[in-house]
């Protein structure tokens, strides 16, 4: 780690810059199955956040959670000032307008191409009606086209997404998620089928986008190391909770002792 | 059991076969004179199979979408499925007769009849395709805040897209076939020139009607297997 980024780190971990994102005693079940039990967050605007945990502790639920996919049984949570609990569904969208989202199988439409998958992103900036005859405005075609290319996706951007490998297919949906122009980042394992390298080059391109774009990061990621390397902050979920981790490399030997990855 | 309650004597068809014979022996050989009558009755017996699919497709969409368990609720769901299931239970025939008490007798009827039996099951086949999609699109555009009219143009309809398609050739050929006999009823098409020969027992003219309507199916499975061939493989 370089001195500049321990620097960088040592600012975004102050107590100064504002929470985005709050959650205290969140709690979900699904019927009789407890999910979520007990979890508190807190990020900071413009960190990159990992959340740590075993299988089947409710890692992309609480993701779900921040972007109001899932309502907690119990807890408070607050996203960019919004309290989610309780919200009309309205407000849920509006808010989700601002939250860039890539889930664990990236859920992109395979049959369109990487350009009309990136422009999906402005949808909630242009009116239903251009869009149904998929007439984006010029600003947007020029804004996913900058997108692309940053992400070296350009001349591939008329390619139908089923044709491009896994990692063009990853790059894709982040260009999606930050043609939203969003506050936050939300990332679900999306990672987690690809070599070490691949993973570690993508991370390097979502951390230069993030510096550009004051944005504020919350990945799900199983593979400690990667943790490690990009996260400024860390929570670990477990089934009785969440835990802050503030000494990662203190704790890292517990988790791969008890975690099977 | 079955057999008994249906008559199922196997020897009756012995003695039959001299009645198919005396049948295929007037049927023999087909009424050539009859050509041209039989291309242009077939030829409405294939509009009406065509605007009854087209106009069919176009409003099974509608509620095809609306039945889907995986965008609308269940208050919304239900009724449609219903509506859907009772349209579908009248086959195209009775639809038919129907319409030709509504409207009169022609073509128009046996094109109303086919919408009505048409947008019955496409639409069920509609919402089943839809609720087999992906869901994995559905919910990253969910989760980025498009509304459901977004959700349906830009997940939906292209996901299903190959099933739609695929449904409608289907239905199209399912309803070229079922088109031949609306004219028993005065709907129009080439069935109103098979019944009236039927009633006037000239086999060889009928037989003549039948092999058009043959090579005419036979073509349309031909083409419509050629357009599935050629689009709806994924490239």
């Amino acid at each position: 780690m370089t001195s500049s980024q321990t620097q960088t780190d040592q600012q975004l971990s102050t107590p100064t810059r504002p929470t985005l994102v709050e959650l205290k005693n969140v709690s979900v079940s699904f019927g009789r199955i407890s999910v979520l039990k007990n979890v508190s967050l807190r990020v900071s605007q413009g960190v990159v956040h990992g959340i740590i945990g075993p299988s089947g502790t409710g890692k992309t639920t609480l993701i779900k959670i921040i972007n109001g996919l899932v309502r907690p049984d119990e807890g408070y949570v607050n996203v960019l000032g919004c309290r989610i609990n309780g919200q009309k569904h309205a407000d849920l969208i509006s808010l989700r307008h601002q939250i860039g989202y890539i889930p664990q199988n990236l859920g992109l439409v395979k049959i369109l191409t990487a350009r009309e998958n990136v422009l999906m992103g402005s949808l909630a900036r242009i009116g239903s009606l251009r869009t149904c005859l998929k007439i984006f405005p010029k600003i947007e075609l020029e804004r996913s086209d900058i997108l692309l290319e940053k992400l070296g996706l350009l001349p591939k951007a008329d390619i139908r997404v089923h044709k491009l490998s896994g990692g063009e297919q990853k790059r894709v949906a982040i260009a999606r998620a930050l043609m939203q122009n969003p506050k936050i980042l939300l990332a679900d394992e999306f990672l987690s089928d690809l070599d070490y390298n691949n993973a570690e080059r993508i991370m390097k391109e979502i951390i230069k986008l993030k510096i550009n774009l004051d944005l504020t990061v919350i990945m799900v990621e199983h593979n400690l190391a990667l943790a490690r390397e990009f996260c400024n902050t860390v929570s670990a979920i477990t089934p009785e909770g969440s835990l802050e981790v503030s000494d990662f490399k203190a704790w890292e030997p517990k988790f791969s002792d008890i975690w099977t990855f | 059991m079955c057999g008994w309650h249906l008559d199922i004597r196997p020897f009756k068809i012995v003695p039959g076969m001299k009645n198919l014979f005396t049948l295929l022996n007037d049927a023999f050989p087909p009424d050539m004179s009859l050509f041209s009558v039989s291309l242009k009755a077939v030829a409405e017996t294939l509009q009406i199979a065509y605007m009854g699919t087209l106009l069919g497709l176009a409003l099974s969409l509608p509620f095809g979408i609306l039945g889907a368990r995986n965008l609308f609720s269940k208050r919304v769901t239900i009724p449609v499925r219903v509506f859907l299931g009772a349209i579908r239970t009248m086959p195209s025939l009775l639809w038919a007769v129907v319409f030709v008490i509504m409207i009169g007798l022609g073509p128009f009827a046996g094109v109303l009849a086919t919408v009505m039996y048409t947008t019955g099951y496409l639409g069920k086949l509609q919402y089943e395709a839809i609720e087999g999609i992906n869901p994995e699109p559905l919910e990253a555009m969910s989760g980025m805040g498009a509304s459901k009219f977004q959700l349906i143009r830009f997940v939906v309809i292209p996901e299903s897209a190959n099933h739609l398609i695929s449904q409608a050739l289907f239905m199209f050929e399912y309803n070229v076939r079922a088109s031949t006999i609306l004219g028993f009823v005065g709907a129009g098409g080439i069935g109103f020139y098979i019944s009236a020969y039927l009633r006037y027992l000239e086999y060889d003219k009928v037989f003549m009607l039948i092999l058009i309507v043959f090579v005419t199916v036979l073509v349309i499975d031909y083409i419509s297997l050629k357009i599935r061939d050629r689009y709806l493989m994924i490239k």
